[in-house]
Parts: structure tokens; C-alpha cells; sequence
């Protein structure tokens, strides 16, 4: 199949385009450096490859490492039919600067190349506009307006890279061709843009409130994520419960029902409930993303985080890790610097991601009172705030000791970061990317939860065949990781729910769900965390787990992507131990301390 | 002076790099707009040492003081 690929500078929008020409949603933001691998998907009869943004074709950061390299490669190509670069219409200098070097290379290797100035609603927005008769004459590429945010000029934009002439014998460009000289005598001459920045500026990165402003944002972003989901998750809850009484009736008492009751809606009903909470967090950091704040939070952040080995752009990996680690690992390459991206990316783990949600919700729910201070803050809201918190502490006090103890023989890359103007966020894609990211945690962990539920299902029921949870095989098994458990006042439930939450973290509420399933197999498909506040577990206990989890890296994915990350295995199996230790000791500490 | 040295609104030409800049970085600054004969303006500082704001050609860059100081400029007002 032939190929089409889109290059451009940061934040030129390509990502926002190949969405819009393959229907498809990968993920765009508002900084610079989102994209960090090479995102493929077939358009019409060709594969479009969206490709991470570079300042320049000679590349200083990991992701531009990637991006230069495999653009050279694909140059010499045969199946490559175009090259579209896509240019910020509204930074029209230091596109041009970089869509020259592209032209370049791509006419020494005879592709056809595309201008497709992105960002264009904005300069029909401020009344200005680009003389394309004139850039298109000047330099022989067809150069077209568009955005691929509205759709504006898409169409055309479309029909143009199907119909011109994909035969361009291998040339030089002429040495005259100026970015500079270029965007003078064909782009709007204007500041109208810095006015708009400046303005925003002044207020988001003063030396009196900036700061307050973001440790702001980020309490309200951590309290949202509990108080706002409460209406949602409670729906959600009693739709579960009611279909799981619906259910559970079509069925006569014995193994069948017992099942359905136990494993189904005590297992994997219980961990449905919590899809709205990542719909919240995904919506909210969208809203950040999009803006264009990232890129000052990196800023504000810089010194402090410098402190501590970090960069001010690790922020930006920290805060998408909230959703999950993954993306965050792969977004650290925009960092410079070797020896601080490393240091990042083993940190990331011990953000609070949305795989420990459920977690902390249940827990909170059942040990933490339901009181409000000042009528409009939420006890449990600021635990849940104290919990995403203790996992920034943990990440400065664990990359100072890195710190301190990494060496590295390369020289250190210094921090330099564009900042993009501020846009207003864009809805309804958001709302899509956010429907998605909760559909994904459900379908990304549904299977496994399911398939650890039915296997902790037949374990608690057999050998008796009934709803004695004693005498089960589950119960021996349990009795056996006990006595580690024991320190934190748990008993062997909780040691089979935390032994099977090294699969995956969720799998610690669909285990806890499924055992409270068999033992009221009933019908009665009650929330989970009363059965754990009638079973009178201790606060500290339920602590000590708290803390646990906020520490433990208890993800297999995860570890599996450092490993690719540092083309290492003794790093990941070095990560998974010292961080299991760390947990543990920490929440034997908090139970002495409580208790 | 150097770049680093400019007060939040000063305006500047770039002259020179410092020549313990490496090749690379003098490449990177360069991509970035920050070349010979161009003015820079100091937008924002940012307290307690953290970066600082420039607005070069058409664009704002935050850059960390041990790459600012690297760059010569002369005041302009």
C-alpha cells in the first residue's frame, strides 16, 4: 500500500488532522510534543502515517530521534507517494523554517510534497490572511489553507493530495528561499496572537499567583475527580444492582445463581461502577491539555522540580500518568535530558492512575465519614487529594536517592519549551476521547478482572459447592499468605485480594466483590464498601492498604513498556521489587502508627 | 551581556554564542529563531531562578538560565 506522511513542527495540529482524515481519535493536546510515536491508518487506498513533531531534521530529543529517523527512511521509500507538511498558520516564521527543511529533503529523493497551513479559522478569525498564490509560486509546492479542527478546507485539502502529480523528478531547492523573507512578504503581518498570550500570561505565570493558581487547578482537579463523580457512580451502582436483581431472578437457588450473584455482579459488577471516575479525570485533564496551560505548568514547575533530579517538563508525563503510566513512560521522551527523562519515567508508576480509582473510592467509601468542612469540602475529597499527593512525595523523595545515584556520561540537555498560544477547548471531541478512555479501562481490564473473578468465583465455592467461604480452597490458599497480611490487621481475604491484585490493581475490587458475592448469595447485590464497614475492619487497616496501593507498581503492562523504554530487564525487576518493599514497609508504619 | 541577564521587557539583539556552546544546542537555538542579528525580548521571569520568557520572531520560548547565559546579546533600550 502506498504511504502519505504527515511531518511538522510541534503543535501544528498534524495528530488533529490525521483524526480528521481517518475518523479515527489518537491523542492531540494543546503542547508542544504529544505524539511521541508514529501513529499509522489507512485513508482511501493509501497509509497515512502521522508522524511526532521536530523543531528541526537534526534531531536533540528522543522523540525527534525517531521522527527525523524515520522520515529518512521513508524518503528513500518507493511506496511513499506524498509528504504533507502540516504549518501552523498562525506561526507561519517558524513553520516555514522547518517545512523548508522538509522540502529539501524530500525534492533531493523526488517526493511529492504539501504545504498544508493548519490553524487557518484562526486567521480568518482575526480578519488577517496568507498569500498562497504567492508562497505556491515562489516555492512549487501546492500550499492549501485549513483546520483540521472545524474541517474547514479538509475536503479540498483531500482532493488535492489525490490529484497533483506524484512524479517530481530529484531537485535542489534554490539557496534564496528564506523562512524569514517568506513569511514577510507572504504572511499576516501582525502581533495579534502575543497580545492574546501576554494577556493570559500576565495572570497564569505571575510571580504572585501563578503558583497559587496551579496548586489551585491541581486540589480542584483531585476533588473533582471524587465529588463530581459521586451522582454518576451512584447511578451507575444502582443500574448494576437493579439488573443484577433482574437477573439473579430468572434463576432457582443453587450453583447457577450463585454464580451470577458471586462471580458476575459481585465481581466484575462492582469494578463497572467506577468507569465514570476515569470519564472525569480524562475530561478534566483534556481541558488542561487542550488550553494550553501544560506548557506553563512545565514552566512554574521547572525549578522546584529541578530539586529533585526532575525537569519541568516531567510534569507534563506526571499529570497524564493520573490517567495511565503507559502513555506517560512514551510522553517522557520529550524530555532533553537523558539522565532526567530516566529518572521520570521510573517515577511514573507511583502517580495515582486510574487503575487504582476503584481502590481509593472504596476504601475511602468505607473507612473515611462522609463530613464536609465549610459546607463545600469533602473529607473523603481531600483523603482522596492526600492520596494523589503522598504519590508526588514518593516520586521526589525516590528521585532525589536517583538522582544521587545515576550516573550518566552524556552532558545534560538544557530545558528549553515552546509555549503555544491559548485555544479554547474543543468540546465535544474531548467528551468523545473521554466516553472512549472509560469504555477502554472497562474493555482493557473487563477480561482479565472477569476471567480472575470466575477463577476466585470456583476457588471460594468448591470443594463444598455452597456459600461457606471456610473449607474453601480459596480459604486455604489465603490462610496461607496470612501471616504477611497479619502486621496490618487484615485477614486472609484481603491477602487474596491483594495476592491477585498483582495481575492487575482492579482485580483487588472484583476479588473483594466476588467474595462478598458468595457469601450472600442471595440476590442481594449490595455496595461493597458497606459489606466492608459491616465486616468492621479497623481504619488503620484499611489505611495501611490505602497507602499500600498508592506505592505498590502492580502492573504488568507497565513494566513491560520500561522494559522497551530502557532496554532492560534488570531495571523493571529492580522497580517491581524495591517499589512492592516500599509499599509494604510504608503501610506496616501507618498501622503501627494508628494503632 | 548575555541573555540571561535581560529584565523582564528589555528588549535585546542576539550577537553571538558563548563558544562553550555545543554544536548541537548553537543548531537548536538557531531552529528556534534565536540567530545572529535577531532581537529577543525578556517577556516574563520567572522567581526563584526558574526559566524565562522570550519572544523571538514569531514565537515564545521559556529557556532555563545555564542555555540563556550561553547566547551574547547587546541591550536595544
Amino acid at each position: 500500500m502506498n504511504k502519505i506522511i504527515l511531518v511538522g513542527k510541534p503543535n501544528s495540529g498534524k495528530s488533529l488532522l490525521f483524526n480528521r482524515m481517518t475518523g479515527l481519535d489518537q491523542r492531540v493536546a494543546n503542547f508542544p510534543g504529544v505524539t511521541v510515536l508514529l501513529k499509522k491508518a489507512k485513508w482511501r487506498n493509501f497509509e497515512l502515517i502521522d508522524f511526532p513533531g521536530s523543531y528541526s531534521l537534526k534531531p536533540i530529543t528522543e522523540d525527534e530521534v525517531v521522527a527525523v529517523r524515520e522520515f529518512e527512511l521513508l524518503l528513500k521509500d518507493e511506496s511513499l507517494s506524498a509528504v504533507v507538511c502540516v504549518l501552523d498558520s498562525t506561526q507561519l516564521l517558524r513553520s516555514l523554517h522547518y517545512a523548508l527543511q522538509v522540502l529539501k529533503a524530500s525534492r533531493e529523493h523526488g517526493k511529492k510534497v504539501i504545504f498544508a497551513f493548519n490553524l487557518y479559522d484562526e486567521i480568518i478569525a482575526h480578519r488577517l490572511q496568507i498569500d498562497f498564490a504567492g508562497l505556491q509560486k515562489e516555492l512549487g509546492v501546492p500550499c492549501t489553507p485549513l483546520s483540521a479542527k472545524t474541517g474547514y478546507g479538509v475536503e479540498a485539502f483531500s482532493q488535492l493530495l489525490l490529484t497533483s502529480d506524484s512524479n517530481v523528478p530529484p531537485q535542489d531547492l534554490p539557496d534564496n528561499l528564506n523562512a524569514k523573507e517568506l513569511s514577510k512578504k507572504y504572511g499576516p503581518q501582525t502581533d495579534l496572537f502575543f497580545k492574546k498570550i501576554n494577556r493570559l500570561d500576565r495572570f497564569f505565570l505571575s510571580s504572585y499567583w501563578g503558583g497559587a493558581i496551579f496548586l489551585l487547578l491541581m486540589a480542584l482537579l483531585f476533588q473533582s475527580i471524587f465529588t463530581w463523580s459521586t451522582p454518576l457512580m451512584d447511578l451507575t451502582e444502582s443500574l448494576v444492582a437493579g439488573v443484577g436483581d433482574f437477573v439473579s431472578g430468572f434463576f432457582s437457588a443453587g450453583i447457577y445463581r450463585d454464580f451470577v450473584v458471586g462471580a458476575i455482579f459481585g465481581g466484575l459488577g462492582t469494578f463497572i461502577v467506577f468507569a465514570p471516575q476515569i470519564f472525569i479525570l480524562t475530561f478534566i485533564l483534556g481541558i488542561l491539555e487542550d488550553s494550553g496551560y501544560l506548557a506553563r505548568i512545565a514552566i512554574i514547575c521547572h525549578r522546584p522540580l529541578q530539586l529533585f533530579g526532575l525537569s519541568g517538563k516531567s510534569f507534563i508525563p506526571f499529570l497524564s500518568g493520573h490517567a495511565c503510566a503507559i502513555p506517560a513512560i512514551y510522553a517522557a521522551r520529550m524530555i532533553e535530558s537523558p539522565k532526567k527523562r530516566l529518572i521520570t519515567l521510573l517515577t511514573v508508576p507511583l502517580i495515582s492512575c486510574s487503575a487504582r480509582l476503584p481502590i481509593y473510592s472504596l476504601l475511602v467509601i468505607a473507612f473515611i465519614p462522609d463530613e464536609y468542612f465549610l459546607g463545600w469540602i469533602s473529607l473523603r475529597g481531600l483523603v482522596f487529594f492526600g492520596l494523589f499527593l503522598l504519590g508526588y512525595i514518593t516520586v521526589f523523595v525516590v528521585s532525589s536517592i536517583l538522582n544521587f545515584t545515576i550516573r550518566k556520561k552524556e552532558q545534560d540537555v538544557p530545558f528549553i519549551i515552546e509555549l503555544p498560544s491559548y485555544r479554547r477547548p474543543f468540546l465535544k471531541p474531548l467528551f468523545l476521547r473521554s466516553v472512549r478512555s472509560a469504555w477502554d479501562f472497562l474493555s482493557n481490564a473487563g477480561p482479565v478482572i472477569f476471567f480472575t473473578t470466575v477463577i476466585v468465583w470456583v476457588l471460594g465455592y468448591f470443594p463444598q459447592g455452597n456459600a461457606n467461604l471456610e473449607g474453601s480452597w480459596l480459604y486455604m490458599l489465603g490462610r496461607w499468605f496470612e501471616p504477611v497480611m497479619t502486621p496490618l490487621g487484615l485477614d486472609w481475604k484481603f491477602g487474596v485480594a491483594v495476592l491477585t491484585s498483582f495481575i492487575a490493581r482492579e482485580v483487588f475490587v472484583g476479588t473483594l466483590g466476588t467474595f462478598y458475592g458468595i457469601e450472600s448469595a442471595d440476590g442481594d447485590v449490595q455496595g461493597l464498601s458497606q459489606r466492608l464497614q459491616q465486616d468492621q475492619l479497623s481504619a488503620a487497616s484499611g489505611l495501611a492498604l490505602l497507602i499500600f496501593y498508592v506505592v505498590a507498581l502492580q502492573c504488568v503492562s507497565t513494566l513491560s513498556v520500561i522494559r522497551r523504554e530502557t532496554n532492560s530487564l534488570k531495571i523493571p525487576v529492580l522497580l517491581f521489587v524495591g517499589y512492592t518493599v516500599l509499599a509494604y514497609a510504608m503501610a506496616i508504619i501507618t498501622y503501627k502508627i494508628l494503632t | 551581556m548575555n541573555m540571561w541577564q535581560l529584565k523582564a521587557q528589555q528588549k535585546a539583539k542576539i550577537l553571538d554564542f558563548s563558544a562553550s556552546l555545543s554544536d548541537i544546542q548553537k543548531m537548536r537555538l538557531v531552529d528556534l529563531g534565536f540567530a545572529k542579528q535577531e532581537i529577543v525580548v525578556c517577556v516574563k521571569r520567572i522567581p526563584f531562578g526558574g526559566p524565562a520568557v522570550y519572544q523571538v520572531q514569531s514565537s515564545m520560548f521559556a529557556l532555563e538560565g545555564s542555555i540563556a547565559c550561553q547566547v551574547v546579546v547587546e541591550l536595544m533600550e
